[in-house]
């Protein structure tokens, strides 16, 4: 069977097995490749499971089992082994977004009662700032002391310690516990089951065409969608995966690694539109670019594709072999899926939540409907309920919220999952079309209450009588109406603006403020309406 | 140290009019999301020949704080 066919082979029950799969399937072939200072580093998939047996077997040894472990970090291998090392054995891992502020983080450590957390160097300081806080129960330990850990566990595994390597991981096991924003602000933990995660990997493989070739780490760890679509994915087939250290090196890694499919955010695309597009302007080509691309779509309706000749120094810029986008996380603008198309690169666009898996839909062939996020994966169904929302059911949908049974309550009916998402399906393929849930998703995916922001304005400037936070590109708009009274607010707004976004978390920072002359439109009672309708 | 950030940005937004003054917010007042800033400090890296860590990155808020960690690395 060659690589890249999707097959029932590739099928797992469990992230362990998945794990001795790799190794056992591709031992000597590359499983993660990064570059450490001015070296390159490769660790092949024997190696990659010596490594999580060895840290495994070193916590199985400390009393780290049937307990939580969290992981703190920038994209690294050390990240990816922890995660594992979790929940090869009977832990969970709770993967904890790298730019929350201590306070965020001790009490993800808090809810989640976990009792380890490994963290990066990069970020001492906050793990310093977490053991000042004296949390109960919680030991630190920074990734530069892995491998030490990984050498006592191997050493344990010699002498013949093999507990950790033997022990029995069911699918319905969990294997980890995701915060994910809460419309109220505060934190939800999403249980993930390793069939939920094996579901929604395989689910994920089937719906994209993978070919051979080296996969380009770009997305956070922390959220599933880099997880599943990345990594899982790539070891499921055997591909090497490329870590990228930093976004600095977006486009040069692109370079570099030369990949034939990348999983995006829709603000990593519209980096790279602006880049195809700021270069031929710079070399005064971009009408010949224009026109070149409208020559190219109609010499497709006839069935002729020139794009990777038309092209060819565009897409050298992105390594030459780049054939396939897929884009998640948030909606993407459709004037980059057409100029994509156009040049020859197909950008498939998916739907999905954390709760899910996190795939749940994605566009599939060389030309998807423009404005769908395509049909369900093979290992969910979506239906619309009456009042238009979004609901799945399927092996990759969540075990249910961490020790929450109020929300697990209003997320469930019977086995579907409300989404909190509307929209409607058309000839099986679904479209979005609003939210329920006061989220704001930004197009580099992270998502944040709208109402934790509407809060602070609220506290921070009395004379803000209404406000609506929202997304817009990649920035987040507070539409504020002011109290008339006040005569002169409209001049002091963008100056106090700019001293709560002082205070805030930059990923928190108000980009843009429309200031109304009305009050907003209300609900029958009397909230305001954050929708137009239709 | 402000003339040439303002270069650097007039060319990374195209908009050759802009006045750019210390107490500029990056988000509010110039428009960058979260990956045009990254690309910004990139330019900036390579023009002052200095590394700036992504960690420093997110706390940059104002012109004022790229200039004053650009004086602390020079």
């Amino acid at each position: 069977m060659k690589k890249g066919q999707v097959n029932e082979f590739h099928r797992h029950r469990t992230l362990k097995e998945l794990l001795i799969f790799g190794a056992e399937t591709y031992p000597d072939e590359p499983a993660f490749l990064y570059k450490e200072k001015k070296d390159e580093v490769v660790i092949s998939y024997r190696r990659f499971k010596e490594d999580v047996d060895g840290l495994g077997t070193w916590l199985y040894q400390n009393g780290y089992k049937n307990c939580r472990i969290a992981v703190f970090g920038e994209n690294s291998y050390q990240w990816i082994l922890t995660y594992f090392a979790a929940v090869c054995g009977k832990n969970m891992i709770v993967p904890i977004d790298k730019d929350i502020s201590p306070e965020g983080a001790a009490d993800i450590l808090t809810d989640s009662e976990c009792r380890f957390m490994i963290y990066s160097h990069q970020y001492a300081d906050i793990a310093q700032i977490i053991d000042g806080m004296n949390l109960e129960n919680v030991r630190l330990c920074s990734m530069k002391q892995l491998p030490e850990l990984i050498d006592e566990g191997r050493k344990l595994i010699a002498a013949g310690n093999s507990e950790y390597m033997q022990e029995n991981i069911g699918e319905d096991d969990l294997a980890s516990i995701v915060y994910t924003s809460g419309t109220s602000g505060k934190s939800k933990g999403v249980m993930m089951s390793h069939r939920n995660f094996c579901a929604n990997t395989y689910g994920s493989c089937d719906a994209v065409d993978i070919k051979r070739g080296t996969a380009l780490l770009l997305l956070p760890l922390h959220h599933t969608f880099g997880l599943v679509t990345n990594v899982f994915s790539a070891i499921a087939y055997g591909y090497p995966l490329y870590i990228n250290r930093s976004l600095k090196r977006l486009l040069p890694d692109i370079q570099k690694v030369k990949p034939y499919l990348l999983c995006l955010v829709p603000l990593m695309i519209e980096v790279m539109h602006k880049k195809i597009w700021d270069t031929a302007r710079k070399e005064g080509k971009d009408v010949t670019l224009r026109r070149m691309m409208k020559i190219s779509d109609v010499l497709l309706k006839f069935g002729i594709d020139l794009r990777r000749k038309f092209f060819k120094s565009v897409l050298d810029a992105f390594g030459g072999n780049l054939e396939l986008i897929v884009s998640g996380g948030a909606p993407i603008d459709e004037k980059y899926i057409r100029d994509f198309r156009s040049l020859g690169i197909n950008v498939q666009n998916g739907y999905g939540i954390t709760e899910c898996g996190p795939v749940v839909a994605v566009t599939r062939g060389k030309f998807p409907t423009i404005g769908s996020v395509g049909t369900p994966l093979c290992c969910n169904q979506i239906k619309i309920s009456d009042e238009g929302e979004i609901l799945v059911s399927g092996e990759n949908v969540m075990a249910g919220y961490y020790h929450n049974e109020e929300e697990n309550k209003k997320a469930f009916d019977g086995e579907w999952f409300h989404t909190g998402d509307l929209g409607y399906i058309k000839n099986k393929e679904l479209y979005i079309t609003g939210r329920i849930k006061n989220l704001i998703i930004l197009s580099n995916g992270e998502n944040l209450s709208a109402e934790s922001i509407e809060d602070k304005i609220y506290s921070s400037i009395p004379y803000v009588k209404e406000v609506i936070a929202y997304g817009e590109n990649g920035v987040i708009v507070a539409e504020v109406y002011l109290d008339e009274e006040k005569a002169d607010g409209k001049e002091h707004i963008h100056e106090d603006i700019r001293a709560l976004n002082r205070q805030l978390p930059q990923v928190k920072t108000i980009g843009k403020v429309v200031i109304r002359d009305t009050e907003f439109p209300k609900t029958s009672t009397k909230k305001i309406k954050r929708y137009k309708e239709n | 140290m402000l003339e040439t950030l303002t270069k650097i940005i007039r060319e990374h937004t195209g908009d050759e009019s802009i006045v750019i003054n210390e107490d500029m917010d990056l988000k509010a007042d110039l428009g960058l999301n979260s990956l045009e800033l990254v690309n910004l400090v990139c330019v900036v890296e390579d023009e002052f020949d200095i590394e700036i860590p992504d960690r420093n990155i997110k706390d940059f808020r104002t012109v004022k704080d790229v200039i004053e960690f650009i004086e602390e690395q020079l």
